[in-house]
């Protein structure tokens, strides 16, 4: 809608409208407007001091992420020597499976298969000597030299 | 008073007084008749208007980045009356009357008391758009602007409150509440 789609009887109460009595604004309003800005103008260092402090939280932030992402890198690395993301079914795997099943003739290929699965990701497992509370530092020596706890001696 | 606005812009954004004080000797009676009709109150309407000019030095610095520095103003006016009428009841500038200017005695008077009764009645947004286009003289392309709405939005809103404002003077006077 335009201004102009007003009705007559519309566009006669604007204009009275337009030309009612309306204040003015008080003539100290200005400088009373204009000291309020000085001192805000003023108040120049406090807004520096201000934008120190923006600059040092926005580089503590860029911080804290740079670390984060470093952090879940370097996670990450350490998750990439797992047997698990070679290929499990590659060329190696196969011949384990062969020879299991030269060895074991009744065993199914696919139970073959697993089994070399198992023994190939059982041949990547650290040994780590599970302490107990009580266990001295001496005693997980001898638990690391005697290997571990479920090696059938 | 700088020769463009964007020299005015420049000089606003550099912080310069001289260049604060154009801005409001351009737009500081226009902003205060825009206040008068969105509170009804003088004092509030003052205080408004300092909080719009005080509100600009402080972001002075994302002034370059303004395109359109009328409607960013009268915004930031609309953004200050709110705040006001948000810190006081609504019902507190409702029923205000804004003091009429002492010489005026008439008919015409009468009338401009009526049609100031009859625009507090309206309802606040409606009242807004009275306030920017006829006190303020903005067109509805900047009053769209000012209210974040379409132009078509601010003119249905201006016919409505032209509308009621006929209704209302048409009733007999009950004088002010």
């Amino acid at each position: 809608m335009e201004p102009s789609d007003l009705p007559p009887e519309l566009k006669g109460l604007e204009r009275r409208l337009a030309a009612r009595s309306r204040l003015q604004p008080p003539a100290d309003l200005r400088l009373r407007v204009l000291a309020a800005m000085r001192r805000e103008l003023a108040a120049q260092p406090a807004h520096s001091r201000r934008s120190w402090a923006g600059f040092w939280q926005y580089s503590a932030a860029v911080a804290a992420g740079i670390l984060l992402v470093l952090n879940l890198l370097m996670s990450m690395g350490n998750r990439s020597d797992l047997p698990a993301s070679r290929a499990a079914n590659g060329a190696d795997v196969q011949q384990v499976a062969a020879k299991i099943r030269e060895l074991v003739p009744f065993i199914s290929p696919e139970a073959a298969l697993c089994e070399a699965l198992i023994l190939r990701a059982g041949s990547h497992l650290e040994m780590v000597p599970q302490l107990r509370p009580g266990v001295s530092s001496l005693q997980a020596l001898q638990q690391i030299e005697e290997g571990p706890s479920w090696v059938t001696r | 008073m700088p020769a463009t606005p964007d020299d005015l812009l420049e000089g606003l954004a550099a912080g310069r007084e001289e260049a604060f004080a154009a801005l409001y000797d351009a737009y500081g009676a226009r902003l205060f008749a825009a206040a008068c009709g969105m509170l009804g109150l003088r004092e509030e309407a003052e205080d408004a208007v300092q909080d719009v000019f005080v509100g600009l030095v402080q972001a002075r610095a994302r002034l370059r980045q303004v395109e359109n520095l009328k409607a960013y103003l009268f915004a930031s006016l609309r953004h200050a009356a709110m705040h006001r009428r948000g810190r006081a009841k609504a019902s507190q500038f409702d029923t205000a009357e804004v003091a009429m200017p002492a010489a005026d005695v008439g008919p015409d008077a009468e009338i401009s008391r009526r049609l100031d009764v009859a625009l507090r009645r309206l309802p606040h947004e409606q009242r807004e758009v009275i306030a920017l286009h006829v006190d303020a003289g903005l067109t509805f392309a900047e009053v769209a602007a000012v209210l974040d709405v379409s132009a078509n939005t601010a003119a249905s809103r201006y016919r409505y409150a032209m509308e009621k404002l006929r209704e209302a003077m048409k009733e007999p006077d009950r004088g002010t509440v």
